[in-house]
């Protein structure tokens, strides 16, 4: 185990050590990475001086060595090579003498000084000439004169030097020194001026283009063309000279510090604007951006063709290349130094086209000094200050030009101009004035956005709680409200910046300045706002309190117009209309095409209030048909009354609700009479009714539309339905007077008039109106078919009669006679029970006289004679009736034999007994006993016949049981008997539909589906049941006309229906024929069976109605529904089986 | 954090007034044109300077440096080097800007290459590690010069943004061969590569792109946020391309962590919707609603909500995105509407300030406000005067190309948003009309599926336990049953 207390020695050495190292790093034992390097000049020109003397002594050494080694080597093939050696030496100790003398002086040299270093120059050249002298053969004679010719140009020896040079190029002319030779010989001629001879000497250098020497030459023959003004051969000199391969292999010391590249571009530089005076700055610029290798030297040579151009005042030119220069570089001095002279461009220009980057240049270059430490205050605020009045000047010009141009383009570029000014002198003297400035040149180039928000700035840049300025304000407004007119070119957030800003703009100025000319205009450019960005609400308010405020103000017009239309956005038609009522009834503005406009607008948003009622009305029906009730209810008597009723029923046909479709049309069609909407809304009514099976209300809203609209096509057919629903109801008055206007009608159809004027007929004598049947068919008779002329004359024949007019009646009857012929009568039941009517009737005037021909109180043979003819007579013409073959009359007729006969019998057995004897009395009376039995016996052949012939036909009509009931035998005071039903209660159920809960519940059902039979045939027991009884047959009807021919079953029940209707409605023939109908298509339909048995049973015909009974279960009857079966017949049925029980 | 921006925000733009200090230094009054002359004696600064600078009393050094610049001109031959010892020992203390600021002026100046190589460095290392001047460094230091005697990699460093200058200028030659001239693999030549891919993407040339970006990611980068960057936009010019699974994988190689990547969980939901999985792309979002993004919130993030709402027929959801848009930027809207100044549209400013752009001139800002502070501990007025005048003056510059880019960046949000605004309209109208054609197409289906297997392939996934560890992301899905095959209570309205 460690004690503890070295532990704690431990970690206190440790500690220590850490400290150390602490310590020593902050002490300096690790030194910074970045160390100084320091210069002591004394000491290193002590250290180059030393270097030099050394330099000296090692060149002394190496000359001493040559030597010695020449002195060895005499007549060695070498010994040349050596004395050029030496000579080089020699140079080479010429040049360390030279620095150090140089050195040793601080740097001032003077003659004595030199006079070491030339001697040594002198003896190299002396060693070179020994070489050429003494070593004709030596290979490096050339380097010998070349070196020597070097040293000559050093000591000013001119001509030697040039003799050399042509010595090199005459008799060395492989040499490698020639073009170099060439080149210097040039440099020569050029230094003196001689051109000529300069030109030929460095064209001579060209004829050796491997040699490196080419390229200066070019570059110096390029100036010598430069100095005699040829500068596109200088340009294409130097072009050549920038496209060359550049290399270090030149002898020439002067030449080798040279980047004779970039030398050659920036002459060309030089050369440029004066070979292509005519050539844009543009263009000039990617000239050299062409040729230039690197940014540095594209901006190093612009900078010159810049310059260039300025000196030469080509403003142009200067300042466009002094413009692409600024945006390159990021130098504050040469930036400024750029602005100044593009200024001077600018101002000699007098064009300030490019303003806007001038300006940018400028900030530029000032921004980058303000921020600056190392830019002195006063330095800044003197550029600033300068710079300022340049940048001023500059947007200012720019300004007025573009005022005098009017080109929003050079609106723009001011803008742009003053922009960058505001941005950065911020504390100009005349920044005021400058951001007015600014403000209008946005205006005038269309940058309304922009000109808003400067103008609504400068409005309110005033003192704290200064008012805005007023022209200020508006022209904000005017701004604002003329970018929003360009809203296509403004982004999302300046569309909703420039609303707010023409909003709270103009509020401001309306409120501030409500006495100004601007005011109407700035009004309504504040309501024109709410309306562009939609806030109709908002629109509305404002819009219609202008109009208010300028009822004929000049835009009052158009803020109507946008009101309209706010309203419409919103979909507030009803305020448009309120509004739009408002303005016609108000509105000063009496402008008829203007009135015109708005009425139009009105109507339209009339039926667009109902549409929308409607609308909702199908998404909530019940809030909606109470919404269109209530609205037609508050606006009755107006158009929007009737549109809202319109779009009531419109809605109620599309749900197919009756009670809406029948309440809406008739409404419709009582407040709005003159309504354009009435002949299709009584449509929609007439539609409904025969949907529903309502015929009483559609043969009222038949004749409703016939009166209405007598020319409609479809009158004629609606006059013709609505008589006949007439005719079937029972109204026979009605029923004649639509009959007559169809028949008056020149839009009826081809068809047969014969069943018409019938039925006006009957219902005419029905009526008790006698001559106007007879009027009716003599009218009529000419249209009638052949057998209708025989039928109309009998019936007028008839008719007369009846009203005692025997003339007329046997006139008619001798026409009706003279056109009957069988063959015509065969097809016609109508017309022959008509002419057997006639002829019946016509009998009848015999008939009374025979039967009032009675005897005295003794026989007058005349009279028995007299009637026993008229018996004749008589009988022929009952005959003659039954020959018809018309049913009823058929019976009447054979009735009346009966009678006639019967008649006879008894007035034989009556007739006194003349004065004979007991005796002959006793015979006398059996033999008129026998007499009378033959007549009885005849009469109860008829009677019989009669009898039979009802039962063969089963008629049940009560009007003919007094021809089969009287079992007297008995003439005279014959019982009628009563129908089959008792119940007198009828009812005319028309528009109390509704109120009958069964009844409009079904018509609502039918409304849906009217062509449901079951349902029809439910709505015709509804109405049995309430007594309506006739409407039930006519629904009968309907189903049996629309129901299937193969549908027996329910064509059955609608017979057995329409039965049960005829037999309430005390019809019991037709019940009978319509039982019959229903047996022939179902036989074992039970209610049938059962109503026709109750009713034979009831006329008697108890056999027949017997074996209907047998083949009826009681289970059958019990299963049948009670609807189907009158209680009469089914207490009938009762009582005939109890009684089959007995 | 949040009140903290606002705060700020409420400071720059409310007064930027400051005194103006007196300054000696680099003053040359050319009126009494007083020219400071070397003498042995005054060199006594300079060595004081540079002997605590070796021992690392960098602010002592510094003050020694500062006295001796303040008495000597910039014809004594050590003045260079007082100023880049001074500007190192800026750095040392605390004062990065000023550091910056006077090793460029220095530079620019030209001294000795020793002198222009140190300082070279320096810069170059400010601007990969430190907010920065950009238009000191990168225009008037490196793009403005040339410098051809400086060592390999501050040469690349040179190249790489001269290149990048001369590009940008329309002088692709001159830009290429300075990129030409970085070494290969350096982390220049990288950023030279990423540049060239994005210039491709510029010029429309997305495959080249990517296949540079692509050969990018083989190497050995060495920078990670680089590397990332690259994924990035790989990943976008995948999603771009239709390649889906390639950008999906790209975004979760993406080493960043989790919180500092959040605008990338837009971008992997908009890959997984346009994937046709818009349970994941729904498992971003949801992802993105976590407290630590709620400044990165964009109208977008509602807009693809919506879409993938939508997707999946569940359109009331997707209505009621479209409100909670109107929720979230119903205030920011109204404050664009009525032209709220902006420090009163919290809102956009909080996303504002997560922009790239302005981030970094705001952490310069905050960069400089902090040292500005230190300045005030400096003992010598006269430096302290001075280095509050290099503060004073860069805060007002970056202030004010502050305000101006929030400024716009605001006006660019304002505009984004109210579009998105219009957007969400017609969302909420193709909403309605995706309800009546599916509904069609559900009335006119085939009627014999079964319903049992239908109901159990609706459910995509199982249902998410509400935590979202970062881990996990990649993973989380949201259950989304697709309601495209049932028919929904509003259906009745279309029956």
């Amino acid at each position: 185990m460690i004690p503890k207390h070295k532990i704690k020695k431990a970690i206190l050495l440790i500690a220590a050590v850490i400290a150390t190292l602490f310590l020593s790093l902050g002490t300096g034992h690790c030194v910074p990475e970045y160390a100084y390097d320091r210069v002591d000049q004394k000491a290193e020109r002590e250290k180059y001086l030393a270097k030099l003397a050394d330099d000296n002594r090692k060149v002394d050494l190496a000359i001493q060595s040559t030597k010695t080694l020449i002195d060895l080597s005499k007549g060695r093939p070498y010994l040349a090579e050596l004395h050029l050696r030496l000579a080089e030496l020699t140079i080479e100790k010429s040049r360390i003498v030279y620095f150090l003398r140089k050195k040793q002086v601080s740097d001032n040299l003077d003659a004595l000084k030199q006079l070491e270093s030339k001697q040594l120059k002198l003896r190299a050249i002396e060693i070179y000439q020994f070489i050429i002298d003494d070593f004709p053969e030596f290979k490096y004679r050339d380097k010998a004169l070349f070196f020597m010719a070097h040293e000559y140009r050093e000591l000013g020896m001119l001509d030697d030097m040039l003799k050399n040079y042509r010595a090199i190029i005459k008799q060395h002319k492989d040499s490698r020194y020639v073009p170099e030779c060439y080149l210097l010989v040039a440099d020569y001629f050029n230094n003196q001026g001689d051109l000529s001879l300069a030109k030929r000497h460095y064209t001579a250098v060209l004829n050796y283009p491997r040699s490196p020497a080419v390229t200066i030459a070019r570059y110096k023959l390029a100036w010598c063309h430069i100095n005699e003004k040829g500068f596109k051969d200088a340009i294409k000199l130097f072009e050549k000279c920038v496209l060359s391969q550049t290399t270090d292999d030149l002898d020439i010391d002067t030449y080798k510090r040279v980047d004779i590249k970039l030398e050659a571009l920036i002459d060309i530089a030089y050369c440029y604007p004066e070979s292509y005076k005519d050539t844009r700055p543009e263009k000039a610029i990617a000239y050299f951006k062409d040729f230039a290798w690197s940014r540095a030297v594209y901006t190093t040579v612009l900078e010159k063709l810049a310059y260039r151009y300025y000196i030469k005042k080509r403003w142009r030119h200067a300042a466009v290349v002094y413009r692409e220069l600024s945006e390159l570089q990021s130098d504050a001095r040469k930036l400024l130094a750029y602005a100044r002279n593009t200024f001077e461009c600018v101002q000699n220009l007098g064009s300030f086209a490019d303003a806007d980057k001038d300006m940018a240049h400028i900030i530029k270059a000032l921004k980058i000094q303000k921020f600056s430490v190392h830019v002195a205050d006063k330095e800044k605020k003197q550029n600033q200050t300068d710079y300022e009045l340049y940048a001023r000047n500059i947007v200012t010009r720019l300004h007025e030009n573009a005022r005098k141009k009017q080109s929003a383009q050079s609106f723009k570029r001011a803008a742009d101009g003053y922009a960058q000014y505001l941005d950065f002198f911020d504390d100009s003297p005349v920044y005021q004035a400058m951001s007015v400035n600014y403000a209008e040149a946005l205006f005038s180039s269309g940058q309304y956005f922009k000109a808003g928000r400067q103008y609504e700035e400068l409005a309110h840049r005033q003192a704290p709680n200064a008012k805005p300025d007023k022209k200020l304000l508006y022209s904000a407004v005017i701004s604002y409200y003329k970018a929003l007119k360009q809203k296509s070119e403004l982004s999302y957030y300046q569309t909703a910046y420039t609303r707010d800003g023409l909003r709270t703009t103009g509020t401001q100025y309306v409120s501030l300045y409500p006495d100004a000319d601007q005011v109407a205009h700035v009004r309504f450019n504040v309501a024109w706002i709410a309306y562009d960005e939609g806030d109709y609400d908002r629109a509305i308010s404002e819009f219609s309190d202008y109009v208010r405020r300028y009822p004929a103000g000049e835009a009052t017009e158009a803020a109507i117009h946008l009101t309209l239309n706010a309203y419409h956005r919103k979909e507030d038609f009803k305020g448009l209309v309120a509004f739009g009522n408002r303005i016609l009834q108000q509105s000063p503005i009496k402008k008829k095409k203007f009135r015109a406009e708005v009425a139009q607008i009105v109507g339209a948003s009339e039926s667009k209030i109902i549409n929308s009622l409607t609308v909702a009305a199908v998404n909530d029906w019940d809030q909606g048909r109470s919404d269109l009730k209530a609205f037609a209810e508050k606006n009755q008597q107006t158009q929007l009354g009737e549109q809202a009723l319109n779009a009531l029923l419109i809605s109620g046909k599309e749900r197919q609700e009756i009670e809406t479709v029948y309440t809406t049309a008739k409404q419709l069609i009582e407040q709005y009479p003159k309504s354009d909407k009435l002949e299709a809304t009584m449509g929609i009514m007439i539609e409904a009714m025969v949907q529903i099976g309502q015929f009483r209300l559609l043969a009222d809203h038949l004749e409703k539309y016939v009166h209405k609209f007598p020319q409609n096509k479809n009158s004629a057919d609606f006059l013709l339905q609505a008589g006949q629903i007439r005719n079937m109801l029972a109204h026979p008055k009605r029923a004649n007077k639509n009959y007559e206007s169809y028949l008056n009608s020149s839009l009826k159809k081809g068809r047969s008039r014969d069943a018409i004027v019938f039925s006006m007929a009957t219902n005419a004598e029905s009526m008790g109106n006698p001559n106007e049947a007879i009027q009716l068919l003599k009218r009529h008779r000419k249209h009638l078919s052949a057998a209708g002329k025989i039928r109309a004359d009998a019936a007028v024949a008839d008719l007369y009669l009846a009203d005692g007019d025997a003339k007329k009646a046997a006139r008619y009857r001798k026409q009706a006679y003279g056109a009957y012929s069988p063959k015509i009568a065969a097809q016609d039941n109508a017309m022959r029970a008509a002419v057997a009517r006639m002829v019946f009737n016509a009998l009848d005037r015999n008939y009374q006289q025979y039967m009032q021909m009675k005897l005295g109180k003794k026989i007058d043979n005349a009279v028995v004679q007299s009637k026993s003819r008229l018996l004749k007579k008589l009988e022929q013409g009952y005959h003659e009736v039954i020959q018809f073959q018309s049913p009823k009359w058929a019976l009447a007729a054979c009735h009346q034999a009966f009678k006639i006969n019967f008649e006879f019998a008894e007035f034989l057995k009556n007739a006194p007994l003349p004065k004979l004897s007991s005796q002959e009395k006793k015979q006398y009376q059996t033999l008129v006993a026998k007499k009378v039995q033959s007549y009885r016996d005849k009469a109860e052949q008829y009677r019989s016949a009669c009898v039979t012939r009802a039962h063969k036909w089963q008629a049940c009509d009560p009007t003919l049981a007094v021809y089969l009931f009287n079992d007297s035998g008995t003439a005279g005071n014959l019982k009628q008997s009563r129908p089959f039903s008792t119940s007198s209660r009828t009812a005319a159920i028309a528009e109390h539909f509704l109120k009958v809960a069964p009844l409009r519940t079904l018509h609502a059902k039918l409304m849906r589906t009217p062509d449901d039979t079951q349902i029809l045939l439910m709505l015709a027991q509804a109405y049995m049941d309430a007594h309506d009884f006739k409407h039930a047959a006519l629904i009968a009807k309907k189903i049996i006309e629309i129901t299937k021919p193969e549908n027996k079953k329910i064509r059955a029940s609608a017979y057995n229906l329409l039965g049960l209707a005829y037999l309430f409605d005390k019809n019991d023939p037709a019940a009978k024929d319509a039982f019959q109908m229903a047996l022939s298509l179902v036989p074992q339909h039970t209610g049938a069976q059962l109503n026709l048995a109750g009713l034979l049973n009831h006329y008697g015909y108890r056999q027949s109605a017997k074996h209907i009974y047998q083949t009826l279960s009681q289970a059958q009857i019990e299963k049948e529904t009670d609807a189907s079966i009158h209680p009469y017949a089914r207490k009938l049925y009762y009582e005939n089986s109890q009684l089959a029980k007995k | 954090m949040k009140a903290y921006i606002i705060i700020c925000w409420v400071v720059i733009f409310i007064g930027c007034a400051t005194t103006q200090p007196v300054l000696r230094h680099n003053q040359t009054d050319t009126t009494n044109n007083v020219v400071h002359k070397s003498h042995p004696a005054d060199r006594a600064d300079f060595d004081r300077g540079y002997a605590a600078y070796e021992k690392r009393k960098f602010a002592r050094a510094g003050l020694y440096f500062f006295r001796y610049l303040n008495k000597h001109t910039p014809d004594d031959a050590d003045y260079e080097w007082a100023q880049f010892f001074f500007g190192i020992c800026l750095k040392r203390t605390g004062f990065s800007h000023a550091s910056v600021d006077m090793l460029s002026d220095l530079v620019t100046r030209k001294p000795n290459p020793k002198i222009v190589s140190y300082s070279l460095e320096l810069l170059e290392e400010v601007t990969r590690t430190l907010p920065f001047d950009r238009d000191k460094i990168i225009f008037q230091v490196l793009s403005d010069q040339s410098y051809g005697f400086v060592d390999q990699h501050l040469s690349d460093f040179i190249n790489y943004h001269q290149g990048v200058f001369d590009w940008r200028h329309g002088f692709i030659e001159w830009g290429n061969i300075h990129f030409n001239a970085i070494q290969t693999g350096t982390y220049y030549f990288n950023r030279y590569r990423y540049h060239q891919a994005r210039y491709h993407v510029y010029k429309g040339e997305i495959q080249a792109a990517i296949t540079i970006l692509a050969s990018l990611l083989t190497q050995s980068m060495g920078e990670s946020a680089l590397r990332d960057d690259v994924r990035q936009t790989l990943a976008r010019l995948y999603y771009e391309t239709g390649k889906f699974e390639i950008a999906d994988q790209l975004y979760r190689e993406i080493e960043t962590p989790i919180i500092d990547q959040v605008h990338h969980l837009l971008e992997r939901a908009w890959v997984h919707y346009r994937m046709g999985q818009p349970q994941t792309a729904m498992g971003y979002l949801y992802a993105f609603r976590a407290p630590a993004f709620q400044n990165f919130f964009t109208p977008e993030y509602y807009i693809l909500k919506s879409f993938i709402y939508k997707s999946v027929c569940h359109y009331e959801k997707a209505l009621q995105v479209i409100q909670e848009f109107d929720r979230h930027y119903g205030t920011a809207l109204t404050a664009i509407h009525t032209r709220a100044d902006i420090k009163n549209n919290p809102t956009l400013l909080r996303v504002i300030f997560n922009q790239e752009h302005i981030r970094s001139v705001w952490e310069f800002l905050a960069l400089l406000e902090k040292e500005h502070q230190q300045v005030a501990s400096i003992a010598d007025p006269e430096m302290r005067a001075y280095m509050d005048r290099i503060y004073t003056l860069q805060i007002e510059k970056t202030k004010s190309d502050f305000r101006k880019s929030v400024q716009n960046a605001y006006e660019e949000m304002a505009d984004n948003l109210l579009r998105y605004e219009e957007e969400s309209h017609l969302v909420a109208y193709e909403i309605g009309l995706d309800m009546v054609q599916r509904v069609q197409q559900y009335h006119y289906r085939e009627q014999n599926n079964n319903a049992a297997s239908r109901d159990r392939d609706r459910v995509i996934v199982y249902p998410f336990q509400g935590e979202f560890w970062s881990h996990e992301l990649d993973d989380y899905q949201v259950t989304l049953v697709d309601k495209c095959q049932c028919a929904e209570e509003w259906d009745v309205f279309f029956k």
